[in-house]
């Protein structure tokens, strides 16, 4: 702004051109005839004849247009809004299944809206800025690295199409603000360091519905981040199902159940019809309500916006429904796809349809190795277990046996027990050792240990689930160590005894204590009291559960979309076929380890594995969307990353947009105009 | 600036009348509206009855009238005395009035160049027709040098006479008239070169001629220049009369108002001129003299 002196000087421009205008005595003298005619002529004009003369001199006009313009400029004149502040620009794009929801204004999806208020800022952005496209799901993908061409950044932000996966914007941000901080690892002041790049500021702007997981870890650095909420204004009532599964018979004992949860995003009760199918036919059908969001005191006498405002305050209302599928699991004979559906659409359509896979009732095959060990014969024989395993017992020579060896290496056995004994080669299932190594350099036992107390049991792993160890006594054992990944299940005073450790997809178990000491007279004295405890039976049951899925691996997991899928045939098939809910097969080959990795399960449905070339089904396997999260479209006000919560429609930083070089531009054009004027002569 | 200065030529080159001119001239003849008495005898038929060939009227004998009038043939049959009158002809006054203001110097030709060279021939036809040409300059001068010609013969008299003919007259145009009038009584024809350019009028010099009953023709004469100046810019208009300044800053507002004015003007000065029986004739100087006395003085009736 100029000061008042400066205003001053800016003020007498124009009158001092005005004065000089008039004072100049720049008139040539004629001479004419007579005068008499002129006289009369300019006789009216001389009434206002200054005007006239000021009128009709475009020379004065244009002086004092340039000097206006001049002014005009000096006052620095500017428009917000329209230009973006800033000269590189990241667009984070959700594209997780609840950007396909359709509440928005026009009723396209979240994501075309996105798309759309991302075209509108490539618009403004100025030539010489740059912006780069990055979309999230589950996973994260640079779509457009830095480019100044707007062609191109409208053209990657055209081709992002949406997903059915959860979101997760953990992995975008790193990649997002690694790009805005390159050289925040480096060290300054170091001499060695060499310092890899200049941190570049720029802006990042997520495009989201907010329903995001909670970002742990976030230093934006350079990186100043606005969030752009997108999807309705209003709060929408969407029922979403965020539970479908059918029970493990191994929990219950032979029967079989089929558990739904719905949710209602909504703050209003609603009442919808569900139905259950089991292949094409319809099993069962209801009509529930479900209650709307829990709203806590302190919001009910908030209006629908400000509930809105406040939404993580308010969880959405939740319905459980239980269906018993005992009766048709029982007189199964393959494999069958059981999908659960709401009736009623709504704005957000990916979450009103579950599908599970019902398997039928199956024995899993376990082969205890052991000389003798009544403690594991007798955990191992209980009813519970004998309904749903097959346990085969052998001796320790059975390891040399070509029948054993066809079958560990056929993937026959779901789950093997070598107790004090370990096999050359491991078979192609899960295994547990009791006082033996695998073979391989992955396991050790580190130190002898004698009389030692147990004084933590890992109980949130599920093969400790209720096993309390800390009364059990261990009269020698070794402590483990595991290969990298491994999970130490019990603990001695001065280490592990037990861990569960990774190979290529089996698990393993090793316990590092015997149950029984076979000592060299013959005598075969108990290690531990283990077996008079009730944790060991419980702990033999877990492992059955949890090792022992066998053939049920997949249908019993949950295969989220995007995610890849770990696939064990039943029989060890060189290649097989996986079969989409579209109905497009895609050929795998088998992995090493026997089994088969699918990372085309993009979309929620059955999927049908099959012997390449047969059409004889091996196993089903789900993929289903079952996200709280997505399923809860309510739009976020606010952003929650690290310890920063970014509110979500922030007034953009108006971007100054700045006249002056346009009007000095103009001046100049002005003053061009008066040279050419002065030079020829124009006259009006 | 580009100004268009007009050029000041007291004198051209080219003779005043070009033998061409002067042969389509002597086909010529003025014409008066009006019967005047002339001094002498000539060409033209006069009020008075006199002796020419052209019988006019029988009167009465008186006594002391010629007896070589009397019609003897009517005395024999009417035992009375009568008086044969014949038609007499004689010649007119032809007077020619330049004006010789320095205005007069602007125009290519300049505007006096121009009322010479128009003077000229206008009294070349009346010596043709043995008139009595006279051909004066509006100077204000009491004693005139101004010839009084007669005779095809008198031409080289007639245009040493223009050729010597000045323009540097300070005095206004009704001053010049009267002093005209004063000087010559005679009736005739008086034709009237000027460019009206007096700032104190024209009117009252025209009163003064209507007032001698002259058959007076008024030929304003106009420079190229004044009709359509040509100038542009901040200009300071010097009168070459008067030194009188008017500065302008020329525009099309003002060329278009200016040329209403000289519109305006003609229309008065024509005006004028009719309600007092006098013929306007206006004309710029760009228009030939032959052009103007062939052409358009015939059609104005003063030659035929």
């Amino acid at each position: 702004m100029l000061t008042w002196y400066q205003w001053l000087i800016l003020g007498v421009v124009p009158p001092l051109i005005l004065s000089l205008y008039f004072l100049k005595l720049r008139r040539v003298p004629l001479e004419v005839p007579s005068t008499y005619l002129w006289t009369k002529t300019v006789e009216d004009m001389h009434v206002n004849s200054i005007w006239q003369r000021l009128r009709k001199n475009l020379l004065l006009w244009l002086q004092l247009l340039v000097v206006l313009i001049l002014m005009i400029a000096c006052l620095r004149p500017g428009c917000t809004g329209e230009e973006l502040a800033g000269d590189r620009f990241i667009f984070l794009v959700d594209k997780s299944a609840s950007m396909s929801a359709t509440d928005t204004k026009t009723g396209i999806t979240r994501l075309e809206e996105a798309k759309n208020q991302i075209y509108t800022l490539i618009d403004r952005m100025k030539s010489s800025d740059a912006a780069m496209v990055i979309s999230f799901s589950d996973t994260e993908g640079v779509d457009q690295s830095y480019t100044k061409n707007k062609g191109t950044l409208k053209r990657k932000v055209k081709s992002i199409e949406a997903t059915q996966q959860g979101s997760d914007l953990n992995r975008a941000l790193i990649a997002a603000t690694g790009l805005a901080n390159p050289g925040r690892t480096s060290d300054k002041f170091s001499n060695t360091d060499v310092q890899v790049a200049d941190a570049l500021a720029a802006t990042m702007f997520i495009f989201s519905d907010g329903a995001i997981k909670n970002v742990s870890k976030y230093a934006p650095g350079e990186l100043t981040t606005i969030y752009q909420p997108v999807g309705a204004v209003t709060p929408v009532s969407n029922i979403g199902i965020t539970t479908f599964s059918v029970n493990d018979q191994l929990d219950t004992g032979g029967s079989v159940e089929a558990f739904v949860r719905l949710q209602n995003s909504g703050f209003e009760p609603k009442t919808v019809g569900v139905s259950l199918f089991i292949g094409d036919q319809l099993t069962d059908a209801d009509t529930v309500t479900i209650p709307g969001r829990e709203i806590s005191e302190d919001n009910l006498s908030l209006g629908a916006n400000d509930r809105l405002a406040d939404i993580d305050q308010s969880p959405p209302g939740g319905l459980s429904l239980k269906f018993d599928l005992t009766t048709v699991a029982a007189v199964l004979e393959s494999a069958a796809p059981i999908r659960f559906k709401i009736d009623e659409p709504d704005e957000y359509l990916l979450d009103n349809e579950a599908f599970c896979v019902l398997n039928p009732a199956r024995l899993t095959n376990i082969l205890v190795v052991t000389d003798y060990n009544p403690a594991l014969k007798l955990a191992s024989s209980t009813d519970r277990l004998k309904k749903i395993a097959n346990i085969e017992f052998a001796e320790r020579k059975f390891l040399e046996d070509k029948e054993y060896q066809t079958n560990a290496a056929l993937g026959v056995y779901d789950l093997v027990i070598f107790d004090q004994c370990s096999p050359k080669t491991m078979p192609a299932c899960n295994t547990v050792f009791f006082a033996a190594l695998p073979p391989g350099d992955d396991w050790k036992f580190t130190k002898d240990l004698e009389i030692t107390p147990i004084i933590y049991t890992n109980s949130s792993h599920p093969v400790m689930f209720d096993v309390q160890m800390q009364s059990v006594s261990i009269l020698n054992g070794q402590l483990i160590e595991g290969p990298k990944g491994n999970t130490s299940l019990v603990e001695s005073i001065d280490g592990p005894v037990v861990a569960i450790g990774p190979r290529s997809g089996f698990e393993d178990i090793v316990v590092g204590f015997p149950m029984i000491l076979y000592e060299e007279d013959g005598d075969t004295p108990y290690n531990t009291d283990w077996h008079k405890k009730p944790s060991f039976p419980f702990f033999m049951q877990n492992i059955i559960r949890t090792l022992g899925s066998g053939a049920r691996f997949n249908s019993l997991r949950a295969n989220r979309p995007g995610n890849s899928v770990k696939i064990k045939p039943r029989y060890p098939y060189e290649e097989i076929d996986v079969k989409n809910p579209k109905g497009r097969n895609q050929s795998i080959k088998q992995q090493p380890n026997k089994t088969f990795v699918y990372n085309q399960a993009e979309e929620t449905g059955i999927y049908s594995v099959s012997e390449k070339g047969s059409k004889e089904v091996d196993q089903l396997f789900a993929v289903n969307l079952l996200d709280r999260l997505e399923s809860d479209i309510a739009v976020r006000d606010e952003l929650k990353l690290g310890y920063e919560a970014i509110k979500g429609n922030p007034t953009r930083e108006p971007a100054r947009r700045d006249f002056w070089t346009l009007l000095a531009f103009f001046a100049l054009a002005a003053l061009t105009l008066e040279w050419i004027v002065y030079n020829r002569r124009v006259f009006i | 600036m580009a100004n268009v200065a007009p050029s000041k030529k007291n004198s051209s080159d080219e003779p005043l009348l070009s033998p061409a001119l002067l042969a389509q001239l002597e086909r010529m003849e003025l014409v008066s509206r009006k019967i005047f008495r002339g001094r002498m005898k000539g060409e033209r038929r006069s009020k008075r009855k006199g002796q020419s060939v052209e019988f006019a009227d029988f009167r009465n004998y008186v006594a002391g009238d010629d007896l070589r009038f009397i019609d003897w043939n009517m005395y024999a049959r009417l035992d009375k005395l009568f008086l044969k009158l014949f038609m007499e002809e004689e010649d007119l006054h032809f007077y020619t009035l330049i004006d010789v203001s320095p205005s007069m110097q602007f125009g290519s030709p300049t505007k006096f160049q121009y009322a010479k060279q128009l003077a000229g021939a206008l009294g070349y036809i009346g010596l043709c027709r043995a008139d009595r040409v006279k051909i004066e300059a509006l100077d204000g001068s009491r004693n005139s040098n101004a010839p009084t010609l007669r005779g095809r013969s008198s031409l080289w008299q007639l245009v040493d006479h223009l050729e010597r003919m000045e323009s540097k007259s300070t005095v206004t145009m009704t001053e010049a008239v009267k002093a005209f009038c004063l000087r010559n009584t005679g009736k005739g024809i008086l034709v009237l070169i000027t460019d009206l350019m007096d700032k104190s009028g024209y009117e009252e010099a025209l009163k003064y001629l209507v007032a001698r009953d002259l058959d007076i023709y008024l030929i304003h004469v106009l420079s190229q220049e004044e009709i359509d100046p040509d100038i542009n810019g901040d200009l300071k208009l010097v009168d070459c009369e008067d030194q009188d300044i008017a500065e302008i800053s020329v525009s099309q507002r003002l060329i278009d108002r200016y040329k209403q004015t000289l519109a305006s003007f003609i229309e008065q000065a024509r005006d004028f001129s009719s309600r007092r029986g006098i013929v306007y004739t206006m004309t710029s100087t760009e228009r030939s003299v032959d052009r103007l006395v062939s052409r358009y003085l015939r059609q104005r009736g003063l030659v035929r």
